[in-house]
C-alpha cells in the first residue's frame, strides 16, 4: 500500500518536472538580468571572490557559446565581463576575450577598449600575455576609429611589453605611415586568430580576414586595371590579360568566393561569393 | 601543563570522530571534484581553477568546522554535563579552555593538512611540478581558521549555541569587509561615516589581511613582510579573544 | 588531638535569575560544618538546593555571599580540590572511551605519578567490580555500571573528602548494598564523606549525622545515633492471647492502650512508659500468651524530616 503511494509520488514529481521543463524551460529567462555590479559582489563574496570569478567566466563561455549558435546577440556579455574582471583584477583573460568580442562581434568598441584599459590597470605589466591588451586597443583605434595615431602609440607601448611579438615595431611604423586600413588589418586579424582559444571566435574571425584579404586582392586587380587602362586605353575584357600583358604575373586566390572577374557593365573587379566559407590556409609569414 | 595535554588529546579524539567534521570534509571534497568539472569547460588552463577552489575549499571547510564544531562541542560538554568532572577536579578554568581550544586547533590542522595534500595532488596531475607557492596562502589560512575558533570560544563562553554561531559567522562575513568599507567610506564625503568605518576597521578582526589567495593563484610577488606582520596581528588578536573568554569563562556559572 | 572540621560552610546564599526581574533563591544563609571522618547525610526533597550545595563547594557555581571552608583552605584555591572526590548526580563521561580510558582521562586531571595512576586505576576497577569491562566504550556501559564508574572516578586520587549527589540513585538493591559498603568502608580509612539523597532508610543505615535541607534552609541537623537510642515514643507489643491474659493485663489498671486487631485473639498493646511495658510482658509470658513482637518506639527519622519540611518556614 505504502509501497505503490510512493511509485505513484515518484511519478507525479518525474512527470510534473519534465513537463515544467519542456512548457517553461528554464534557460528562456537569462538570468543576467539580475547580475549585480561586480563592486558589491567582491565584497559579498567574503575572500572566496577568485572561485567566484571563476564561477562567473564559466557562466561567461556558457553564455557566449550558447548564443554564438543561434542569434549572436550577446547583450549581457559586458555585465558578466565587468563582474568577472572586478571579482578577480588580475585574472587576464577575461579582459582579452571580452575585449575581442566587443569589437568584433558587438560593434560596442568603445565598451571594449575601457575593458582593455582596465586589464592593463590591473593585471601586472609581468604576465606573458599582458602586450595583448595595448596590442587590441591598437586595433579597435586603428580599424573602427580610423585614428592611426592613438593607435600607433598604443602598438608602440605593446611593441615593448616582455613576450609581444617580434613584427610589432614594424607594424607600428606602417601605422605611423598611415598605410591603408585593409593592409594594417590583416597582420592584426592573423595575430586573432591564433590567440583564438575558442573556435566559434575562429570562425567569425576568419571570415573577417577573409573579407580583407579579399578588398586587398580586389584593391590589387583594381590598380592593375586601372594601369593597363593608362596604357591599353581600355578596360579588359577577362583579367587573364593582365597577366599576358605583364601588369601582374599571377591573379590571387579568392578566399571569399570562387574567383575574382571583372565585371561587363561598369568594368569593376568583383568576386563570386561563396555560400559557405572557405577553409583558408592562414600563413602566419605573410 | 600536562592537564591542558591530556584535556587537547581528549578533545582532538573527540572532534575527530564528530559526524559534522566528516560532513564538511566531505562537502570540501565535493568542491574540489567541482573544480575538476569546471576546469575541463573553461577556455583557460585549467590550474587556475584548480588552486582556487583548491584553496577555497580548504578555506571554507576549515571555517565552517571551526563555527559548528567548535560550537557544538562547548554545547555538548554543557548539555551532556561531562564538564562536571572535569571542572569539579583541581584545573583552572583556563586550562580547560585552552586545552579543549588547542585540541580542536589540531582538528583543524588535521582537515588543513588532508585537503591540502589532495590539492597539491590534484594540482600535480593537472601541471606535474609541487605547487609550493601554495603554502604562502595555506599558512595563512591557517592563522586565519585558529583566529575564528578563538571567536566560537568566546561567544560560546556566555551565549547559546545557536547565537554563538550566528555571532561567529557574523565576525567572519563582518572580517572581510572592514577593509572595503573603510577603502569606500573614504570616498563619501561622509565625515561620520569614514570615522566609524576606521574605528571598526580597527577594532573587528581584518581577516583579510590573511588572504593571500589571489598572489599566489596569480603569481604576484609575495611580500614576506606583509606575511610576517599579518601573522603577528593574527597571533595577537587571537591572544586577546581567548583571554576575554577566559575572562568571561571564569565568573560563569555552569549550571 | 582536636578534630579538625573538613568543610566549613558559613552563610552560603545563592541565588537565579528566572526572568527578567525575578530571582530564585537557591540556598539562605546556609551554615554548615562537616566534621573529619564523618559520614554526613544531606537530606532534602528535589529541588530544595542540595546539588546547588555541592556545586558550589566545587567552583563550578558561584556564591552571592558566604565562604566555604575545606580544612581551613578557602574553596576558591583551586587545589582544595585536589582532596576531593565528586560523583555527580548522573554522571556522564565521554561515551566513545573505554572504562579504563576513562578513568586515565580523570587522573590525569590530578598530579598523580603514571605507575600510581595505573595501580590506582586497577585497584579502582577491582572495587566496582568492572574489571571485565574495562576495555569497552562506555556508551555501551548499563546505568548501574555508570554509577560505578562514577564512584571509581571519585575515589581514583584517594581523596581525603568524598561528595556523592544521589549516589544510590538508579542502584539496584545489590548495588545499593555496594554502595554502601563503599561509603563504609570510606570511612574505615579515614575519609569524610558527604552525600545527599532523599532516600530516608539510606540516610539511617550509615550516617553518623544528617542535615535536612528545606526550601534552600537548613532546617535541622540531627545526630542519627540519637535518635537510634530514643525511646520516647514508647514501646509496642503484639501478642495472641486469650481472655484470662486480658484480664490480667487490664487489671493492671495502668497507662496503655491495648486493642484487638483481627480475629484469632490477636492483640496490640501500645504502652509509653518503660516500666510498664516490662511488667506486661512479663504478665503475658505467665500467662503463656504467644508474643508476637515486642518494639521500642522511635521516632524515625522519617517522621522528623516530614515534620520538619511541613513546619513553615520562619
Amino acid at each position: 500500500m505504502i509501497f505503490t503511494a510512493l511509485c505513484f509520488l515518484i511519478f507525479t514529481i518525474l512527470s510534473t518536472s519534465h513537463h515544467l521543463e519542456k512548457k517553461f524551460p528554464s534557460n528562456l529567462i537569462e538570468d543576467m538580468l539580475y547580475l549585480p555590479s561586480g563592486k558589491f559582489l567582491k565584497g559579498a563574496a567574503l575572500s572566496y571572490d577568485e572561485m567566484l570569478a571563476d564561477l562567473f567566466w564559466i557562466k561567461t563561455i556558457g553564455y557566449y557559446g550558447g548564443h554564438s549558435k543561434n542569434d549572436h546577440d550577446y547583450k549581457w556579455l559586458n555585465n558578466i565581463i565587468t563582474a568577472t574582471t572586478t571579482l578577480d583584477p588580475f585574472f587576464q583573460y577575461p579582459y582579452e576575450f571580452g575585449g575581442v568580442i566587443l569589437s568584433t562581434e558587438m560593434n560596442e568598441v568603445d565598451n571594449s577598449i575601457a575593458i582593455l584599459k582596465k586589464g592593463m590597470e590591473n593585471v601586472p605589466k609581468t604576465h606573458w600575455r599582458y602586450w595583448y591588451f595595448p596590442f587590441y586597443i591598437a586595433f579597435n583605434y586603428m580599424y573602427y576609429k580610423n585614428d592611426y595615431k592613438t593607435a600607433a602609440q598604443y602598438l608602440q607601448i605593446a611593441s615593448e611589453c616582455q613576450g609581444s611579438p617580434t613584427y610589432l615595431p614594424l607594424l607600428t611604423a606602417r601605422l605611423y605611415a598611415n598605410t591603408d586600413s585593409s593592409e594594417i588589418a590583416i597582420p592584426f586579424l592573423i595575430e586573432m586568430i591564433e590567440s583564438s582559444k575558442n573556435n566559434e571566435q575562429k570562425i567569425q574571425l576568419k571570415t573577417r580576414l577573409n573579407e580583407l584579404i579579399s578588398l586587398r586582392n580586389i584593391k590589387f586587380l583594381e590598380n592593375a586595371k586601372n594601369k593597363y587602362n593608362s596604357i591599353f586605353h581600355k578596360y579588359p575584357d577577362k583579367l587573364d590579360l593582365l597577366i599576358s600583358e605583364g601588369i601582374i604575373t599571377s591573379i590571387p586566390d579568392d578566399p571569399m568566393g570562387k574567383g575574382y572577374y571583372i565585371s561587363d557593365k561598369d568594368y569593376s573587379i568583383k568576386s563570386t561569393v561563396m555560400p559557405d566559407q572557405l577553409e583558408v590556409h592562414i600563413d602566419k609569414k605573410n | 601543563m600536562g592537564k591542558i595535554f591530556s584535556i587537547a588529546q581528549n578533545t582532538f579524539r573527540e572532534t575527530i570522530r564528530d559526524r559534522v567534521f566528516y560532513s564538511l570534509l566531505f562537502f570540501a571534497l565535493i568542491l574540489i571534484a567541482l573544480s575538476m568539472i569546471l576546469g575541463n569547460l573553461t577556455l583557460t588552463k585549467p590550474i587556475k581553477i584548480i588552486h582556487d577552489f583548491g584553496l577555497g575549499s580548504i578555506s571554507i571547510a576549515g571555517t565552517l568546522i571551526a563555527i559548528f564544531v567548535g560550537i557544538g562541542m562547548l554545547y555538548k560538554e554543557m548539555d551532556k554535563r561531562t564538564i562536571y568532572t572535569i571542572l569539579s577536579k583541581p584545573i583552572h578554568r583556563w586550562q580547560f579552555l585552552i586545552g579543549k581550544y588547542l585540541g580542536l586547533g589540531l582538528t583543524i590542522s588535521v582537515e588543513v593538512v588532508v585537503m591540502s595534500l589532495i590539492v597539491f595532488l590534484l594540482s600535480f596531475y593537472y601541471v606535474p611540478e609541487i605547487p609550493l607557492k601554495l603554502f604562502f596562502a595555506i599558512v595563512p589560512i591557517f592563522f586565519e581558521l585558529m583566529l575564528i575558533l578563538a571567536f566560537s570560544f568566546l561567544f560560546s563562553s556566555f551565549s547559546s549555541s545557536f547565537l554563538s554561531g550566528m555571532f561567529t559567522l557574523s565576525i567572519f562575513v563582518i572580517g572581510h569587509f572592514t577593509s572595503d568599507l573603510k577603502m569606500l567610506a573614504q570616498g563619501t564625503d561622509n565625515v561620520i561615516f569614514q570615522k566609524l568605518s576606521i574605528f571598526l576597521f580597527y577594532f573587528l578582526p581584518n581577516l583579510e589581511a590573511l588572504n593571500f589567495k589571489p598572489e599566489v593563484v596569480h603569481n604576484l610577488a609575495i611580500s614576506y613582510e606583509k606575511l610576517f606582520f599579518s601573522i603577528i596581528y593574527a597571533i595577537s588578536y587571537t591572544i586577546v579573544v581567548l583571554l576575554i573568554a577566559i575572562f568571561i569563562f571564569n565568573r560563569r556559572d555552569i549550571k | 588531638m582536636s578534630i579538625k572540621n573538613a568543610v566549613e560552610i558559613q552563610n552560603l546564599s545563592k541565588s537565579f535569575k528566572t526572568g527578567l526581574k525575578k530571582r530564585f533563591q537557591a540556598l539562605n544563609n546556609l551554615s554548615l560544618t562537616i566534621k573529619e571522618n564523618e559520614i554526613f547525610g544531606y537530606l532534602g526533597a528535589n529541588g530544595t538546593g542540595k546539588t546547588t550545595t555541592f556545586k558550589l563547594m566545587l567552583g563550578l557555581i558561584f556564591p552571592d555571599t558566604g565562604d566555604i571552608k575545606f580544612w581551613g583552605v578557602s574553596f576558591q584555591d583551586v587545589k582544595t580540590r585536589a582532596n576531593i572526590g565528586y560523583l555527580p548526580e548522573n554522571p556522564y563521561f565521554y561515551s566513545y572511551l573505554t572504562g579504563q580510558e576513562s578513568l586515565n582521562f580523570t587522573a590525569s586531571m590530578f598530579d598523580m605519578k603514571s605507575n600510581i595512576k595505573k595501580e590506582r586505576i586497577n585497584e579502582m576497577l577491582d572495587l566496582v567490580n568492572l574489571q571485565h569491562a574495562k576495555d569497552i566504550q562506555l556508551r555501551k556501559y548499563s546505568r548501574g555500571m555508570l554509577q560505578r564508574l562514577g564512584i571509581a572516578q571519585a575515589l581514583v586520587h584517594d581523596p581525603k573528602l568524598l561528595i556523592l549527589d544521589e549516589p544510590m540513585s538508579g542502584l539496584d538493591p545489590m548495588g545499593r548494598k555496594d554502595m554502601r559498603n563503599i561509603i563504609l568502608s570510606c570511612k574505615d580509612q579515614g575519609k569524610t564523606v558527604l552525600f545527599s539523597s532523599h532516600i530516608i532508610s539510606d540516610v539511617e543505615m550509615i550516617c553518623d549525622r544528617a542535615s535536612i535541607l528545606s526550601n534552600g534552609v537548613l532546617k535541622k541537623i540531627i545526630t542519627v545515633d540519637d535518635i537510634m537510642d530514643r525511646d520516647s515514643n514508647g514501646w509496642e507489643i503484639t501478642f495472641k492471647g486469650n481472655a484470662d491474659t486480658i484480664e490480667s493485663i487490664n487489671s493492671k489498671n495502668e497507662n496503655f492502650i491495648l486493642k484487638q486487631l483481627s480475629a484469632k485473639d490477636i492483640f496490640l498493646l501500645k504502652a509509653i512508659d518503660k516500666k510498664i511495658a516490662f511488667e506486661i510482658l512479663n504478665i503475658i509470658q505467665k500467662q503463656g500468651a504467644e508474643l508476637l513482637s515486642f518494639v521500642p518506639l522511635r521516632i524515625s527519622l522519617e517522621e522528623i524530616y516530614i515534620a520538619t519540611t511541613l513546619k513553615k518556614d520562619q
